[in-house]
């Protein structure tokens, strides 16, 4: 790890999505400055994710090169990002004030640990405690897989296609063996128009000067897992009532059950911690538990609007991490949204979460049939 | 239909890892049922979409239709759609709370680790990571073998036949050097061709038939050979079959090169 190389990284994998999910915080009116901070960065990489699918997929198809396309995304990604810069332009202090009144009348008090630790059940001792243990095993979890190494022979296809993306400038052209052009347009097997995470990653190497295979080894298990504990803590607000003492203490345990998750190759553990990089390992460890979120969310009786967009916006990443992404994102709609009709009896709610499958299905259905 | 309820069983303890993973899915059976007497809000966002999923996965009708044509092989990757730890991490936080006396919480919490450590396996361990040879986290000798070779390009890329333990590291490195075949060579995705495979075949073996590796590797324009001399014995000098030492890395990995084709 070289402090150029972390400039780089942090500037896309945290600065940028930040600044682009400040949309999505004003949006939807959050509160309190930790969890601004989290959505913003796990909304924004999301929209990230959910702009390059939308683009990458008819480039692809269309055989057009990986500087088109960075060219492309970069120029697609101004757009939420002036719309941030405004939102934060208009933001008068009287407003903030006018928020923060009705938050804490409201007995919202979403945010920062300041606010939420002295009357949300938990001794502020304890929560010191810990938050240092939670705090301390996640960056053990960051740091293990970025400075030791672990070899996995998928990435033979990944990342070759990611090398030859970056080196002849194209996209999924090469045989990731060969090296010979393919004759189709679609990468070695039809998912990987679909699914073009190796040229999401392949993007980032060429704006980073980083290669290929050290990105995806070194710096994406860092910053990967450090964003997928950022949107666990999420959940654990959720579920533990935004008492922090009880969040940090689910972060322990899901820590702890992680750590020791090590049963089979395929558990989420495994793929949250031993290969973070691929795409597949994306979609398990950070996209699903996304949705499951944005249900939680949605599923509450009075929902922002916004949190209905970010369905679409997440549904829409999925596809671009995995062919797998395509396949549980509208199963984990269509689930939820029969769980939410349960509750609430409402059709057009429902109707509407299951719309947000949308893009997932037309993914699918070329998949299966184009 | 007891075919396809044999085959998800399969699938799912493929997923857990047999015996060694039922203790952390007990776990979460247990703490699923918990999330019942947990309140509505629980229910609504624990229990019942998992007790969806669960339905969804072991239904032998979905397997036969969708599992089978669609999903062969990663059926059981739909059980990421289920929260496990989040549902275990979330139980093991309501219950630990229920001790009031904050220290007896911090030891109830200690217990509860101990549990998960003690039934679970590390994920990090020497089996799983190892110290780093360099920064693309991939074999030095495929790197050095790599750069030997990009010295030596005759054209815009080169094919190479490497010792098995390479052949998934080389094209991670570099496009220039291009092995003669890598993982389908197990049937992974693509088949090879015959020929590919009968020196795959070869590569496998102590003791290799130099002439066929060499002369499939002149017929499909393979420049470079490399073989691995702590497993392979083959002679020493093989001029005689038209290729030429030129060097070796790593003490072990000795790089030939066709004789008679311009640098």
């Amino acid at each position: 790890m070289n402090f150029r190389d972390i400039l780089y990284m942090s500037i896309l994998f945290v600065l940028v999505p930040m600044w682009i999910g400040y949309f999505w915080v004003v949006s939807l009116r959050l509160r309190g400055s930790v969890n601004r901070l989290l959505h913003a960065w796990v909304l924004g990489f999301v929209t990230m994710l959910a702009i390059a699918q939308v683009l990458l997929v008819p480039l692809v198809a269309l055989h057009q090169s990986l500087t088109t396309a960075l060219m492309c995304w970069e120029m697609a990604l101004t757009i939420p990002a002036l719309a941030s810069f405004l939102c934060l332009l208009t933001r008068s202090a009287g407003q903030e004030g006018a928020f923060r009144e009705r938050g804490i009348r409201q007995g919202n008090r979403s945010g920062g640990l300041r606010g939420a630790a002295p009357d949300s059940g938990g001794s502020r001792v304890w929560i010191v405690i810990f938050g240092v243990l939670a705090g301390i095993l996640i960056l053990l979890q960051a740091y293990i897989p970025a400075r030791y190494e672990h070899r996995d022979d998928d990435d033979s296809r990944f990342v070759s296609e990611e090398v030859s993306a970056v080196v002849h400038d194209t996209m999924y052209w090469d045989d990731p063996i060969g090296s010979d052009q393919l004759y189709w347009n679609t990468g070695e097997v039809k998912k990987d128009l679909t699914s073009p995470w190796a040229m999401y990653v392949a993007m980032c190497s060429r704006i980073s000067g980083i290669p290929p295979a050290v990105l995806s080894h070194t710096y994406l298990p860092f910053f990967l897992i450090l964003l997928c504990y950022a949107l666990y803590l999420l959940i654990g607000r959720v579920l533990c009532s935004e008492n922090w003492e009880k969040i940090f203490l689910f972060l322990i345990f899901l820590s702890v059950l992680h750590l020791w998750g090590y049963t089979s190759t395929h558990t989420l553990a495994s793929m949250l911690l031993l290969r973070i990089w691929q795409g597949k390992a994306v979609c398990a460890s950070f996209l699903l538990p996304l949705l499951f979120y944005l249900m939680y969310q949605v599923m509450n009786r009075r929902c922002q609007k916004g949190w209905y967009a970010l369905l679409f916006v997440a549904a829409t990443g999925a596809c671009l991490l995995s062919g797998i992404g395509i396949v549980t994102g509208p199963v984990v709609l269509f689930l939820y949204g029969i769980v939410d009709f349960m509750y609430h009896r409402r059709w057009k709610k429902t109707l509407i979460i299951w719309t947000a499958a949308l893009p997932g299905a037309v993914c699918l259905a070329y998949y299966l049939f184009g | 239909m007891i075919t396809y309820c044999i085959a998800v069983w399969g699938e799912f303890t493929k997923f857990i890892g047999g015996r060694g993973g039922l203790a952390h899915w007990l776990m979460f059976g247990a703490a699923l049922l918990c999330c019942i007497l947990m309140g509505k809000s629980t229910r609504k966002k624990l229990f019942w979409p998992s007790a969806l999923v669960l339905v969804f996965f072991f239904n032998p009708l979905f397997y036969a239709y969708v599992g089978t044509r669609f999903l062969s092989g990663v059926y059981w990757r739909l059980l990421w759609m289920l929260p496990v730890s989040f549902v275990i991490a979330f139980v093991l936080t309501e219950l630990t709370f229920k001790v009031k006396k904050n220290i007896f919480r911090a030891a109830a919490v200690i217990a509860a680790c101990a549990c998960i450590i003690l039934t679970g396996r590390r994920e990090f361990s020497a089996e799983t990571y190892s110290e780093k040879e360099n920064a693309y986290e991939i074999p030095q000798a495929a790197i050095e073998i790599s750069d030997i070779v990009m010295g030596q390009l005759w054209d815009w890329k080169e094919s190479i036949i490497v010792p098995n333990e390479l052949m998934c590291y080389i094209r991670q490195y570099t496009c220039a050097v291009t092995p003669l075949y890598g993982r389908n060579a197990e049937g992974f995705i693509t088949n090879i061709e015959p020929a590919e495979a009968s020196v795959f075949a070869e590569m496998s073996r102590e003791e290799p038939d130099v002439e066929l590796i060499t002369d499939v590797a002149k017929e499909k324009g393979c420049r470079f050979i490399v073989f691995n001399t702590s497993f392979h014995r083959i002679p020493e000098d093989l001029t005689g079959y038209g290729y030429e030492q030129i060097d070796v890395v790593e003490d072990v990995y000795v790089i030939y090169r066709q004789i008679g084709q311009p640098d």
